[in-house]
């Protein structure tokens, strides 16, 4: 048996409203890239855009697989003076297994995507390498949680630090505040690797990854005013 | 300086022509840096695109920007904005 749930019981269902309004900030920017390819035909726009709806993928599976735990397998038992209320899920929930290798591949697919934008042209056998390393991390994390919270922090490290040298080449606010944002979601990650020591971990790092979104939305919002404004 | 990209350039000339209320063509072609040859492919296809318009006043051609032309030129600025915060180049 494997653990699923890392979410205080008090707490269901507001993470998943937290992931909802992460896909759709996902969603919004992947959609906005996508029109910019079409304008400007540059391939990375497109890179970009794959890389931000496989993570906005990776919160869909995330969410329907809660949602399946969460509001279908709770068990309720009355054992006379008092109620025990259990997860009912076993590994062989094929559905629940699914949902986590969607969560997972398509999360590690979506941040490597992203880091492929910043790499020059990197080979095919780099990618497939990569690829196959998902696969692993992927299958290691349905043993064990943190493997994958740990990858998706080293990816983000790079991202990030790739954003902070776009931030002290350019000098731009947006940048800065893109960087920040990315630095936030980047420690969020770092307190999903401890879920599995106390649930509050768990609340903490959704709390945390929600401040992270909201500041990409709104760094985003300030580049759609700005761009309007010259 | 980098070279200029299809992009900055309809930029270029529409931000021109946003900034006066018709431009003559010649005006066009020096403040844009474009050959004769250049200016027109891009004309034509601006005109096309319904982006901008062609009138005459005292025997003189003037180019103006259209509503849908703003609307793309706000389209790259926003665009050129995501791309510098996101290192897109």
């Amino acid at each position: 048996m494997i653990r699923l749930v890392y979410s205080p019981i008090w707490f269901y269902g507001k993470d998943l409203v937290i992931d909802v309004i992460s896909l759709f900030i996902l969603l919004f920017i992947s959609g906005f890239a996508i029109k910019g390819y079409k304008i400007n035909k540059n391939k990375n726009y497109l890179t970009f855009s794959l890389a931000f709806s496989f993570l906005a993928l990776s919160f869909l599976f995330k969410i329907l697989t809660n949602f399946t735990i969460y509001y279908t397998s709770l068990v309720e038992r009355d054992f006379g003076l008092f109620t025990l209320t259990y997860q009912a899920l076993s590994k062989s929930n094929i559905l629940i297994i699914a949902g986590f290798f969607g969560y997972f591949f398509f999360g590690l697919m979506g941040l490597m995507s992203l880091w492929r934008v910043y790499k020059q042209d990197p080979s095919r056998s780099m990618v497939f390498l990569m690829t196959y390393f998902i696969l692993l991390t992927v299958y290691l994390g349905m043993i064990d949680y943190f493997i994958f919270h740990l990858t998706s922090l080293i990816f983000l490290i790079f991202i990030t630090a790739t954003y902070m040298r776009n931030y002290t080449e350019s000098n731009s606010t947006n940048a800065k505040l893109l960087a920040y944002a990315f630095m936030v979601i980047t420690f969020s990650q770092l307190i999903f690797v401890f879920i599995g020591v106390n649930s509050l971990f768990y609340v903490t790092a959704e709390i945390v990854q929600l401040i992270g979104y909201l500041m990409l939305f709104g760094v985003f919002f300030r580049i759609i005013k700005n761009g309007k404004k010259k | 300086m980098a070279k200029r990209n299809r992009i900055d350039i309809i930029e270029d000339m529409l931000r021109l022509m946003s900034e006066k209320k018709g431009v003559k063509k010649t005006h066009l072609m020096y403040k844009s840096n474009l050959s004769h040859r250049q200016m027109t492919s891009y004309l034509e296809e601006l005109v096309g695109k319904d982006f901008v318009e062609k009138t005459h006043n005292k025997n003189c051609e003037y180019i103006l920007i259209t509503q849908n032309g703003r609307k793309f030129l706000d389209k790259i600025r926003e665009m050129k904005e995501f791309e510098s915060a996101f290192g897109l180049k």
